[in-house]
């Protein structure tokens, strides 16, 4: 037998369901083993509100022997999810729910959505599509870190993709918004300049001017965490060509660095037409000075002209 | 005829425009250009990067610019109202059509760059200018051996 709680409420009583046909329960279990990559062996610390996944448990040790998966297994899914197969496994799970020999747990006097399983279904799309937009958080302070500090506190930032098709298809775009743009993910044609969205533009091209115009614009320097609310929360780096001029890079879910020079197209490249894996030892040509790392958050780059 | 310093990644370039007699020899020396077949198009990067050359000017109004690039054998010619703008720098013209297509020719002795650097004082800070001329002294065509 197996029985299965779908994560989904904070102040309520879960939904829990009993499978109770061997054969099935055998054929669920081998779906998940499978599909291991995606399972934790527990609901992930950081789940937030809304559908955080499905808790499985084998109520008999004989169910699948020969399957590696403990007794109970959690598949997040999400923003948590481990892989795009996630929301397939977890409708499997949900679709057990019409199965004549599935029995519905609930305690007495406490009633739970229905129909349950279209309530579960809408919200397992709700958490999927919220998962995709947010491409993937990454958790970093509390630990040793190339800055010469320990951070204090545990940051969460946020890595989407790199998509340069977006910025350097059409020439408009590309022409009228800058590396500053770029780095806030926001394509707002202005060339932004840091500082100019808050009414308190850079004053010289320094590192102490430029990063004060960014956090005026509503950055926070690394490890000065932003809430979730904030999402996307990016990892940005920002170099100075002294007395000159500024640049940016913001980090990508492939783990590199991309930018975008100027009115120039978008890149994960530096000067030496290598893939840039670390923003403070790549060829930045003139821009010699590395000033440190920030976080871009949903307020900032909204505010960025 | 509007023309761009490529200098800056963060602040805007500085731009000066080419008039009367300037963008007929402009659209001279765009027109003498030939075109290489199948030619990698630099990535370009920070600093210095050359000029950009737009016909059509960023007001809107038309430029018709040279009439076409240099036909290469049987390599499609590139019109000029069709090309939205010119990247000249390290030895290479890149010409960028309305439709997405580049055609890349070779600037020999970097002379069209040259002849914009020249003109481009107008508009560039002593600094500016230094930064210029500073590259154009110091590399003779470091992009026209980019691999193809």
């Amino acid at each position: 037998m197996l029985r299965i709680t779908a994560d989904v409420f904070s102040g309520r009583q879960n939904p829990v369901w009993t499978v109770g046909e061997e054969r099935t329960a055998r054929n669920t279990l081998r779906a998940l083993s499978e599909g291991s990559e995606l399972l934790t062996e527990d609901a992930p610390a950081r789940a937030g509100v809304g559908f955080r996944g499905l808790l499985v448990e084998s109520l008999s040790d004989e169910a699948a022997p020969d399957l590696r998966l403990g007794s109970t297994t959690y598949l997040p899914v999400g923003r948590e999810a481990k892989g795009p197969r996630a929301a397939e496994l977890a409708e499997r799970l949900i679709g057990l729910l019409d199965r004549v020999d599935t029995s519905l747990d609930t305690e007495e006097g406490v009633s739970l959505p229905e129909p349950l399983r279209p309530f579960l279904t809408t919200q397992l799309t709700t958490a999927t599509e919220e998962g995709s937009r947010s491409g993937v958080s990454i958790q970093e302070g509390g630990q040793e870190t190339s800055e010469s500090f320990t951070a204090a506190a545990t940051c969460y930032y946020d890595v989407t993709p790199f998509n340069p098709g977006f910025w350097n298809d059409d020439q408009n775009t590309r022409l009228r918004n800058n590396c500053y743009n770029y780095a806030s993910n926001w394509r707002n044609n202005t060339f932004a300049q840091p500082g100019r969205g808050c009414g308190s533009q850079y004053t010289a091209l320094t590192c102490a001017e430029v990063g004060r115009g960014a956090l005026c614009d509503g950055m926070h320097r690394r490890y000065d965490c932003f809430p979730d609310s904030e999402w996307p929360r990016h990892l940005v780096a920002l170099v100075i060509w002294p007395n000159t001029d500024f640049h940016w890079y913001r980090l990508q879910s492939e783990g590199y660095w991309a930018h975008k020079p100027g009115s120039t197209a978008a890149r994960n490249v530096d000067n030496s037409n290598r893939v840039i894996n670390n923003p403070e030892t790549c060829d930045r040509g003139p821009y010699t000075q590395f000033c440190g790392y920030f976080y871009g958050c949903h307020t900032q780059r909204q505010r960025i002209r | 005829m509007d023309v761009e310093v490529c200098l800056y990644s963060g602040r805007p370039n500085p731009v000066f425009r080419l008039h009367g007699v300037e963008r007929e020899e402009a659209s001279r020396r765009l027109g003498a250009l030939v075109a290489v077949p199948d030619r990698s198009v630099p990535p370009g990067g920070l600093g210095y990067q050359g000029f950009r050359l737009r016909p059509t000017s960023t007001d809107g109004s038309s430029d018709a610019g040279p009439s076409e690039v240099g036909d290469a054998g049987d390599q499609p010619t590139v019109t000029g109202s069709s090309i939205m703008e010119y990247a000249i720098g390290g030895g290479l013209v890149v010409a960028r059509g309305a439709d997405g297509g580049v055609r890349v020719s070779l600037d020999p002795g970097r002379a069209l760059e040259r002849w914009l650097a020249d003109r481009s004082t107008r508009a560039l800070t002593e600094q500016e200018i230094r930064l210029v001329e500073g590259s154009l002294a110091s590399e003779e065509d470091p992009r026209s051996d980019f691999p193809r």
